[in-house]
C-alpha cells in the first residue's frame, strides 16, 4: 500500500495522515472531541489533521453526533471512510485506524 | 477576508461609531457597556463556532457567487439541506448562548430579498436584484453581521400605512433624488441592530398603490448619519450593573432590543432593493416571515435545551430527581422542545426553489412551527418553575452569600443534597429564573409569543395555506357523496 500523503510537505513521513470531517454539533449524543482524543491516544501512528478539499488522506474520520452523520463530506477524499456515529463505535474506528 | 474570528468582530463593531441610548443618555462605549456587552458576546459565538471544525459543518456555506467558504449567516440556500442545517445551526447556537444570538434576521432578510428582487426585476424591469447581490457578496467576502428589520411602530392597527395620523409610523420615503433616495421612520424591537455592521430595512406589511412611499427596502450601514437606538428595558436588565455573576444568571450572554430611528436617513441608489413596486411588499414580507418562523424551530430549541438542563440540574441539587412526577415534567418538557424541532426540520426538508433559485421554507408547515413557538416554550418555562421551586425567585443575593455574618445562614439554610455547593444551588435556580422571568425571558418568553409575526398573523397563513377544499374533498370520497 502507498501512502501518497506522507510524503507531501508538512506531513510526518513515519504517521498515516488522517482527514477529519465532524458534523455540525446541533444535538450530539456523546462528546465528539473527546472521543477523537480518544481515538488519537489509541492510534499513536496516526496523525489527524482537519480534512481539506483538493487532496486524498490515508483515511477520512467522519465524525457524526448521532445516527444522521449528516456531515458534509463532498469534495473530501480519503482511501478509508471512517465514521463515528456513537461512542461505541471507538473500537472499531481504532483497530481499522491503528492497522494504516 | 476571510471569516473573521470572534475578537476581529468585537473590534470590528467598535470601529462603527453608532449612536445607542439607554436610560436616558448616550452610550459612549457600547462594546462594553455591563448592560450590552451580553447582546454583543452572543452574536460572537456565531463566529467564533465557524472557526471550530467540529462546528464548522454547520456553520460555514461554501457560496455559489465567490467560491468561497463563508458564514452561513451570510449564505443564500441551494438547497432543502442548506434549509435544514440552517435550523441545525440554530440550536447548536442556542445551546451555546441560552439567548438569541441575533443573526438570523440577516439571513432570513437575504434570502427573502434575494428572490422577491429576482421576481420585481422580472416584472418591472428594474435592477434590484443585483444591487442585492453585490450587497449580498460584499457582505459575505467581509463577514459582517445584517440586522433584518421589518416591524414598523404601525400607529392605529386598523388604518394603511397612508392613513396614520403621522405619516412616520410607518417607515416611507420623504425625497427621493437622482442618486438616491432619503427615507425617515422607526423599526421596533431590533434585536440585532447593535451589534450589526449593516442593516437590510423590508416592508411591514402588504400595501396598496397608496402606500407607494412605504413600499421600500435597502441596506445601509449601522453607523449612517440619522440613524440612532434606543435601547429597551428588560426585567432585571441593572442587575448586570452590580457586578455579581451569580445573580445575572447567565454573566457571558444575552440579548437587548432598540427602537432603531432613521431620522431622514439618505439611501444610494446601489442599495435601493424596492422603492414603491407595492404588490412585492407582501411577497417580501411572507417570505421573509416564513423563514423567520422556520428560525425559531431552531434557536428557541436550543434555549430550550438549556432549560431542561437546568430543571434536571435543579432536581437533582433539591433531591428530587428520582421522583417520577419530576420525571415525567423532564419528560414532557422534552417532548415540547422536540416537537418545534420536528417542525422546523420538516418545514426545511419540504423546502422548494424559488423563480430566482434560492431554496424557501414550505410556508405552511413554517407557520405551523411558529405557532407552537407561541405556546410551547410558555409550559416548558412552567414546568422548569415547578420542578425549580419557589427559592429560584426568592433566593437570597450573592452579596448575602458572601457576607461574612449571612453567608453562613445562607449555606446552612439553602443546603439542598449534600456534595453539592449552595452556591452552584443557587447558580442553577438564578438561570432559570433569567430564562423564564429576567432578561432573557425576553428571547424565550414574549420573542416566542411575538417574534417573526404575532399568533394570528400565523394562523391567517395557516388557514391560508391549508388546503381545506382538498381535505372536504377527501371526507366526501370516503363517505360516497355525490354532488
Amino acid at each position: 500500500m502507498t501512502r501518497r500523503d506522507r510524503t507531501q510537505p508538512g506531513s510526518l513521513a513515519e504517521h498515516a495522515v488522517t482527514g477529519v470531517r465532524y458534523c455540525g454539533g446541533c444535538n450530539p449524543r456523546y462528546d465528539r472531541t473527546a472521543l477523537v482524543g480518544r481515538l488519537a491516544e489509541r492510534c499513536p501512528n496516526v496523525r489527524f489533521v482537519r480534512a481539506e478539499s483538493g487532496r486524498e488522506y490515508d483515511a477520512l474520520l467522519v465524525v457524526g453526533g448521532c445516527c444522521a452523520c449528516c456531515a458534509d463530506i463532498s469534495g473530501l477524499a480519503g482511501r478509508r471512510v471512517v465514521r463515528l456515529r456513537r461512542a461505541e463505535d471507538l473500537e472499531e474506528a481504532a483497530e481499522i485506524l491503528a492497522a494504516l | 477576508m476571510s471569516l473573521m474570528t470572534g475578537e476581529e468582530y468585537i473590534e470590528s463593531i467598535r470601529k462603527r461609531k453608532m449612536q445607542v441610548y439607554l436610560f436616558g443618555k448616550k452610550v459612549e462605549d457600547p462594546v462594553d457597556d455591563p448592560i450590552l456587552r451580553p447582546s454583543l458576546n452572543s452574536v460572537r459565538m456565531t463566529y467564533d463556532l465557524a472557526q471550530m471544525p467540529e462546528y464548522e459543518d454547520l456553520m460555514t456555506a461554501v457560496s455559489p457567487y465567490t467560491g468561497r467558504r463563508v458564514n452561513r449567516f451570510t449564505h443564500i440556500h441551494q438547497s432543502a439541506g442548506d434549509l435544514v442545517k440552517k435550523v441545525k445551526m440554530q440550536r447548536l447556537l442556542g445551546q451555546k448562548t441560552a439567548a438569541c444570538f441575533q443573526r438570523c434576521v440577516g439571513m432570513d432578510a437575504f434570502n427573502a430579498v434575494f428572490s422577491t428582487t429576482y421576481e420585481t426585476d422580472r416584472k418591472y424591469a428594474t435592477h434590484y436584484h443585483e444591487n442585492f447581490k453585490q450587497f449580498m457578496i460584499y457582505c459575505q467576502d467581509n463577514d459582517l453581521t445584517v440586522d433584518g428589520a421589518m416591524t414598523d411602530p404601525k400607529g392605529d392597527r386598523s388604518k394603511a400605512p397612508h392613513e396614520q395620523a403621522d405619516p412616520d409610523l410607518f417607515l416611507r420615503v420623504v425625497e427621493r433624488r437622482p442618486d438616491g433616495i432619503v427615507v425617515r421612520g422607526a423599526k421596533a424591537h431590533q434585536t440585532g441592530a447593535l451589534n450589526s455592521h449593516e442593516i437590510i430595512i423590508m416592508p411591514t406589511i402588504s400595501m396598496g398603490p397608496d402606500d407607494k412611499d412605504y413600499a421600500v427596502s435597502f441596506a445601509v450601514p449601522m453607523d449612517t448619519p440619522g440613524i440612532f437606538m434606543i435601547i429597551g428595558r428588560q426585567s432585571c436588565d441593572t442587575r448586570k450593573r452590580e457586578g455579581s455573576e451569580l445573580d445575572v444568571g447567565n454573566a457571558e450572554f444575552g440579548g437587548v432590543e432598540a427602537l432603531t430611528i432613521f431620522d431622514d436617513v439618505f439611501v444610494p441608489n446601489e442599495r435601493i432593493f424596492l422603492n414603491g413596486e407595492t404588490e412585492f411588499a407582501g411577497m417580501m414580507v411572507e417570505r421573509f416571515a416564513g423563514y423567520h418562523r422556520q428560525s425559531y424551530g431552531g434557536c428557541k430549541v436550543g434555549v430550550g435545551d438549556v432549560l431542561i438542563g437546568a430543571a434536571a440540574v435543579a432536581a437533582d441539587y433539591n433531591g428530587a430527581a428520582r421522583a417520577s412526577h419530576i420525571k415525567d415534567k423532564l419528560i414532557e418538557m422534552t417532548h415540547l422542545n422536540e416537537t418545534l424541532y420536528c417542525c422546523g426540520i420538516a418545514c426545511s426538508a419540504e423546502g422548494h426553489p424559488t423563480d430566482s433559485g434560492n431554496y424557501i421554507i414550505d410556508l405552511l408547515l413554517a407557520n405551523v412551527c411558529k405557532q407552537n413557538v407561541t405556546r410551547f416554550p410558555y409550559e416548558i418555562a412552567r414546568l422548569a418553575e415547578d420542578i425549580a421551586g419557589g427559592l429560584m425567585v426568592t433566593a437570597p443575593s450573592e452579596a448575602d452569600l458572601r457576607d461574612e455574618k449571612l453567608g453562613a445562614y445562607v449555606e446552612k439554610y439553602l443546603k439542598g443534597v449534600s456534595g453539592v455547593s449552595t452556591e452552584n444551588r443557587l447558580r442553577i435556580l438564578r438561570l432559570i429564573e433569567n430564562l423564564t422571568l429576567g432578561t432573557a425571558a425576553v428571547g424565550y418568553r414574549t420573542e416566542s409569543l411575538h417574534g417573526a409575526g404575532s399568533p394570528q398573523a400565523q394562523r391567517i397563513m395557516i388557514a391560508r395555506q391549508g388546503n381545506l377544499q382538498h381535505k372536504k374533498e377527501l371526507a366526501k370520497t370516503i363517505a360516497h357523496i355525490k354532488e
